[in-house]
């Protein structure tokens, strides 16, 4: 056995009732374990005790009968920018050399053997923070191979990272873990189900719903994994149906001509966008083609050429449309300005009703959005899919025209993706025209009436059009 | 410093950085000790040609960088030549007195600030900032986690100025619909730095839960940049401290300023 | 489980960044501070308490020793890191008025969190330079009423804004949850 944990418990501080009360898990030397389960279940503490983070660096109360953890471990975890430490590639993996008090003269070899076994290719010297988010991934990964570990742990590694890139990254992994014992916390499994050994499922007490390999977990326990709201390769097949909107007649935005730079180079252009009402739009292309740049143009966040028409004017100041355009960014932290959930619902409304009004109407959208069990709370404490809902539940107050979303289903279990899209759904059959920028396949199949895809620099049109 | 803005690269690229800061140090020191304004006149001159020939930077940032040196060191030196006290009026407006010996003090001060602003730019072209850090645990005995720390932080700069313009569109696009008296004032700054500095804090907490996950220790450990004291170091501390004799020389031999006191 | 004594990485870590967040601050607020000098009538001075808030409000969110003298190093040394800029001058100011702070936090023994040690930690940081800048910048040539006319600003200003406004953040940021992982190692085992 590699790992053996017996009636493991365990309580975070502040809470009020502990996360585990008498977990058992074994995982095998060499085996690849893919764990699941709802939001909050504790899937990420869970791996910060199997690695031994817990209790040591992170200073949580834990307990538990037997505890056997493997000897060496390493981590790749979610965020890039909140787990490298140096500037550049070389630092970075020195680092970890470093620690391990290599030798300096034969760091050197060993970055080159590493970056080559990820297939990162880059110069020793570039500044990590020039590298792309699957770029950033690898470089993690090849700083958990240098620290040579038996054990590697992986906490929602490609959940920054676009399709393509999640996928690449997988094969990355799977071409270097045979020696290893593999853990991964993951939300998006479409790639990596059926390469893992056995899948656990968290419920949402603190417990192990079940244990399975892949295809049994699929067969036999499907209904169980729905029930948790966790993503599974057949999801889709329990996805809302929603059936597509007919836009009605007339243009809400235009953009013509519109050229986007970036670093002093052309980046994107437009000939021609026209958002009409009641569209819902869907916006693809790999990453870093600029289609976040697409919609900070649109909103006039950013400089562009050409010109962007709205409501029949000509727009050439954010405020002109601000309020009646509503975006909503990818971080929707920044976007926060109260102390209390409930505020920052209901400083959006009350500019429109009366007090009485006001509150009744902000304690309604935030029952429709889930969030009335955190409505006391800061919202920079609630979690990051409560924090998205909020985001979008503050652009309903304020009725928006139309609706701008960076990628609002990333990063949310299975449960609140369906959720959110079912909302977005009712606003659209109320008039608003909605443009999202989304890396689901499976959403830009389903619901929009019109799909634009970033191709060399340009935007094109896809199939399937409604109109 | 970025390799974009040099054009060569002389032996001070090569002094140890902890050399380097105490001859900064020691600047600052002499700087505060002299009072004859013809010394510190040929001191600032020096520093400006010891920058030009050592930095290896283009001309160009060289010349920004005096211009704005000299400005920001002038206007510095306002209050002084404005308000200090002397018995020789040049001009009177109001409560404003300039006299002849308030505004030989105000140069000085002026002089002061450029003096260490030439030389502090030198150690910025000449310096890379990790070698700092790097050789303030070999040579300095700092302790790693203090260090290491540090260099996070030069990571964290553009992330945070990015989280910074983020929110910054946030807002603007927010405005529109509430009240303005959330994002304006005082309550917008709190809440602006609020948010930020929450988002440091988890950013720098996780960070270093992973920099603990990769084996970092306060305990020994390699290098991958070796600093080292070596001839240079010696040689850059006496070329400074040559400049300050000089400078004194010279300022017996040529004084722009009729008295040898700023007091 | 051992509980740590001392400054851990993370807090270090926090440590600077809080210094660095203010660094922004100050590289926006410099062109203020600048842009009020021309006047003379040091109402820049009205702004130098930001100059050293880092370090309060680093002390109240961590409450070890050495915090406030970290934070003041590294808002100083952030100045060179976001602008570009070493001066010299700046380090050893903030290394002065770190100190200061320090003291005053040692005679509470890094316990209270009370808005009068934030005051008092303001005040004292911002005389602890003066006799540096009596003699950098000559201020016994200066006129009288224009010399207390820069003590009293600069008093004033630590007192409001390292303290007062360092302690608004801090009651701020605790709302947030973010101060959660701030140090909870003296949490019990027992329960479980």
């Amino acid at each position: 056995m590699c790992i053996e944990v017996e009636k493991l418990r365990l309580k975070f501080p502040e809470s009020e009732s502990p996360l585990f009360t008498g977990l058992d898990l074994k995982i095998g030397k060499g085996e690849k374990v893919l764990i699941v389960g709802p939001s909050g279940s504790g899937k990420s503490t869970l791996l910060n005790v199997l690695g031994g983070l817990i209790p040591d660096t992170i200073t949580i109360p834990m307990k538990a009968d037997r505890l056997e953890l493997p000897k060496s471990s390493a981590y790749v975890f979610q965020d890039p920018d909140s787990q490298f430490t140096m500037p550049t590639v070389a630092e970075e993996l020195a680092f970890v050399l470093e620690n391990r008090q290599v030798a300096e003269e034969e760091m050197a070899p060993l970055f080159t053997e590493a970056l080559d076994m990820v297939g990162l290719d880059v110069a020793p010297e570039r500044a990590i923070q020039t590298l792309s988010g699957g770029m950033k991934q690898k470089l993690a990964i090849a700083s958990a191979l240098l620290q040579q570990a038996d054990t590697l742990f992986l906490d929602e590694p490609t959940s920054m990272l676009d399709g393509k890139s999640a996928a690449h990254l997988w094969d990355t992994v799977r071409a270097m873990w045979d020696e290893l014992t593999v853990v991964i916390v993951e939300h998006r499994v479409e790639a990596l189900w059926h390469q893992v050994d056995r899948v656990i499922l968290m419920d949402d007490t603190g417990g192990i719903a079940c244990s399975a390999p892949p295809e049994e977990m699929l067969e036999v326990h499907r209904r169980l994994l729905d029930r948790y709201g966790v993503w599974h390769p057949h999801s889709w097949e329990a996805a809302p149906h929603l059936p597509k909107i007919a836009p009605e007649p007339g243009t809400m935005m235009e953009a013509k001509n519109l050229s986007i730079r970036r670093g002093g180079r052309p980046l994107l252009t437009v000939d021609s966008l026209r958002i009409g009402k009641g569209e819902w739009i869907t916006l693809e292309g790999d990453n870093g083609t600029g289609k976040s740049s697409l919609l900070l143009a649109l909103m006039k966040l950013i400089p562009s050429g050409g010109k962007v028409l709205f409501g029949g004017g000509r727009i050439s100041r954010t405020r002109h449309l601000a309020g009646r355009v509503y975006p909503v960014f990818q971080n929707p932290e920044l976007q926060f300005i109260t102390n209390r959930v409930f505020d920052e619902v209901f400083i959006n409304l009350e500019m429109h009703y009366d007090d009485r009004t006001a509150r009744r109407e902000t304690d309604a959208l935030l029952e429709r959005f889930g969030l009335s069990h955190v409505a006391h709370l800061h919202p920079l404490e609630i979690s990051t899919g409560q924090k998205r809902r909020l985001s979008v539940a503050t652009a309903a107050g304020g009725v928006p025209e139309i609706l701008i979303f960076d990628e609002p289903t990333f990063g949310l279990d299975q449960r609140h993706a369906f959720g959110l899209l079912t909302m977005i759904h009712d606003m659209v059959k109320r008039g608003t025209s909605v443009i999202m920028i989304t890396h689901d396949a499976e959403i830009m199949r389903r619901y929009p009436s019109r799909r634009l895809r970033i191709e060399d620099g340009r935007l094109v049109e896809r199939g399937d059009r409604y109109a | 410093m970025p390799e974009a803005v040099k054009r060569y690269s002389t032996f001070a690229d090569r002094v140890n950085p902890l050399v380097k800061i105490f001859v900064a140090v020691g600047l600052f020191l002499t700087v505060i000790l002299i009072h004859d304004p013809n010394h510190l006149f040929h001191l600032a001159i020096i520093m400006f040609i010891l920058l030009f020939i050592l930095s290896g930077v283009k001309y160009i940032y060289i010349a920004l960088l005096t211009g704005a040196i000299l400005f920001f060191g002038f206007i510095s030196s306002l209050y002084m030549i404005f308000y200090g006290e002397g018995t020789t009026t040049i001009f009177r407006l109001g409560i404003i007195h300039v006299t002849e010996e308030s505004a030989v003090r105000g140069l000085h001060i002026m002089m002061r600030g450029i003096t260490l602003s030439f030389f502090g730019a030198l150690i910025v072209f000449t310096t890379r900032i990790t070698d700092v850090f790097y050789s303030l645990m070999q040579q300095g005995r700092l302790k790693p986690k203090y260090a290491y720390s540090f260099m996070a932080a030069v990571r964290m700069v553009p992330i945070i100025a990015g989280e910074y313009m983020a929110l910054r569109r946030a807002r603007k696009v927010r405005r529109a619909l509430i009240h303005r008296k959330y994002i304006s004032g005082l309550r917008g700054f709190i809440s602006t730095l609020v948010t930020l500095l929450s988002q440091s804090i988890r950013r720098a907490w996780r960070l270093g839960v992973a920099m603990e996950s990769k084996g970092f220790d306060d305990g020994p450990r390699t290098y991958y940049h070796r600093t080292t004291y070596s001839i240079h170091d010696l040689h850059f501390v006496l070329l400074i401290l040559l400049g300050v004799i000089l400078s004194a020389f010279l300022g017996e031999w040529f004084s722009p300023f009729d008295t040898v006191d700023a007091r | 489980m051992a509980k740590r004594k001392g400054l851990t990485l993370t807090d270090v870590l926090i440590t600077v960044v809080i210094a660095l967040v203010f660094s922004f601050v100050y590289s926006i607020w410099g062109g203020v501070y600048t842009a009020l000098e021309p006047l003379g009538l040091h109402l820049n001075q009205l702004l130098y308490g930001m100059w050293f808030i880092a370090a309060v409000v680093a002390y109240l969110v961590i409450r070890k020793p050495g915090v406030a003298l970290i934070a003041e190093f590294a808002a100083a040394s952030g100045e060179t890191i976001v602008m570009l800029q070493f001066d010299v001058m700046l380090i050893v100011y903030g290394l002065i008025q770190g100190l200061a702070c320090e003291i005053v936090f040692a005679i509470v023994k890094y316990k209270s969190t009370s808005l009068m040690v934030a005051v008092i930690a303001g005040i004292s940081a911002a005389l602890a330079t003066f006799p540096l800048d009596w003699y950098y910048g000559y201020l016994g040539q200066l006129a009288t009423w224009n010399l207390l006319l820069m003590f009293g600003f600069r008093v004033l200003s630590g007192a409001l804004i390292a303290g007062w406004l360092a302690h608004l953040l801090y009651r701020a940021l605790k709302e947030t949850g973010v101060l959660k992982l701030v140090g909870n190692g003296h949490a019990a085992e027992e329960g479980l």
